[in-house]
């Protein structure tokens, strides 16, 4: 459908601008154009309350603006109702109440009784505009020392992913699984608004859960759970730098042969950061197998982090959206804003 | 879903961020009695978008809604609060 300035026939389509949106109606003749209440903004607008379907003149539907008239291409033509049939359609509902600005606007109106079908460009554009909005929120918390497994069991979906933690026989790794899966179910919701049951977990073929309304990626240790949740895929991984420290985990069994050249002598919390990039890179990338000597860790879209509320940790991000990175803190039930601090090779 | 003024604010912000049609420190800095429009610059377009992402993040509806519904990041809050509880 195109818009052209230009002389209205009976049942077309026009409109005029208000601010930045449009006010839709239905031409009927040289005295009568039908429409879902006035203007937004003219005085018998009356602030959107009592609303209805009404009749004003062309002069006083146009407000003193430019009146566009809907140009409608061919699958459009074949496909809208006959116009003295829109004009009847039109004139029979004027009376009629009920408008709601997202659901049932003048624009829906106009659609309906040109097409059948009750639509508005308007909210599927800013409705469209919400959904591919850059997303990318982490959330870390820390595995609280007492968690109740039959507490929990009940809100853990799919089935699958309760019997597998239930499986878990070492308690810490038990426990910090079982609270992954609660920050997920908070993440969702605080990020996307969806609950688990509408998620659509399942496992794909490297046997990671993924869900088919948003990406996530989850990791923990003993004492630290975090989750990223995003509209792109994304990973996200921590490293306790004490226990990495004495992992015993060298320079040689991650490094790839490039950065051993351009890194020689690093140690400690760099290669926490490098090996924490790597993985969640893999995690990104939803590979087969990681092969930590085979991942650049300087790829881009990746983060790597410190945050104060957990000073022995080391965070790295993945991801194509993580330039709208957002970190949150969970804690008990409540979401807390928090600004990390970037680190190595950002 | 039980939150407060505080974190429907917190939230709020985020939104009118993501709708890039205000700048991110105008965000930071309204509070309850901003006016959407004249404080906040929000478009009628702006708006929509508002409610829509509202509605998606909010898991709330909005029903018999007009434009000009909203004047104040308050009248917003309390809508939200009225459907939340």
């Amino acid at each position: 459908m195109k818009w052209w300035p230009g002389d209205p026939k009976r049942g077309d389509i026009i409109r005029i601008p208000v601010g930045a949106i449009y006010h839709y109606g239905i031409f009927v003749d040289d005295d009568t154009v039908v429409q879902f209440g006035p203007p937004p903004g003219t005085s018998g607008y009356n602030d959107g309350k009592d609303i209805k379907v009404c009749t004003a003149s062309p002069e006083e539907f146009s407000c003193g603006k430019i009146v566009e008239v809907a140009v409608l291409d061919k699958d459009e033509q074949k496909r809208r109702i006959p116009p003295e049939q829109t004009v009847n359609t039109a004139v029979s509902r004027i009376g009629e109440g009920g408008y709601d600005l997202l659901h049932n606007n003048c624009e829906h109106f106009v659609n309906e009784c040109v097409f059948g079908e009750k639509r508005s460009t308007q909210e599927e554009e800013a409705r469209k505009r919400w959904y591919d909005r850059p997303v990318f929120d982490c959330y870390f918390a820390a595995v609280p020392e007492e968690l109740s497994f039959e507490e929990y069991s009940d809100k853990i979906v799919p089935v699958q992913r309760l019997e597998y933690i239930r499986s878990t026989s070492d308690e810490k790794l038990r426990r910090s699984r079982l609270f992954a899966w609660e920050l997920l179910e908070a993440a969702a919701m605080r990020s996307f608004g969806f609950r688990m049951d509408e998620l659509a977990l399942k496992k794909d073929k490297c046997g990671c859960w993924t869900s088919g309304r948003m990406e996530f990626s989850m990791t923990h240790t003993d004492n630290v759970a975090a989750v990223a949740v995003s509209n792109a895929p994304a990973g996200i991984d921590a490293a306790d730098t004490e226990v990495f420290a004495h992992s015993g985990i060298s320079a040689d069994s991650i490094l790839t042969r490039k950065e051993k050249k351009m890194l020689s002598g690093i140690t400690g919390d760099e290669l926490a950061v490098l090996l924490t990039r790597k993985e969640s890179i893999f995690k990104s990338m939803k590979k087969m197998s990681f092969s930590p000597v085979k991942t650049e860790a300087s790829q881009k879209n990746t983060l790597s982090m410190r945050l104060t509320e957990f000073p022995g940790y080391i965070f790295s991000v993945h991801g194509e959206k993580a330039g709208a990175l957002r970190c949150y803190v969970y804690s008990s039930g409540k979401f807390t804003r928090t600004t990390a601090e970037m680190t190595g090779l950002n | 879903m039980q939150l407060t003024r505080a974190e429907i604010l917190e939230r709020l912000k985020e939104i009118l961020i993501s709708s890039d049609a205000v700048p991110p420190e105008i965000c930071d800095a309204c509070n309850e009695d901003s006016d959407l429009f004249t404080d906040i610059g929000l478009s009628s377009i702006g708006m929509l978008y508002v409610v829509i992402a509202i509605e998606e993040a909010f898991h709330v509806r909005f029903t018999g809604m007009g434009v000009s519904d909203f004047r104040t990041v308050r009248d917003v809050i309390n809508h939200i609060e009225e459907h939340l509880s």
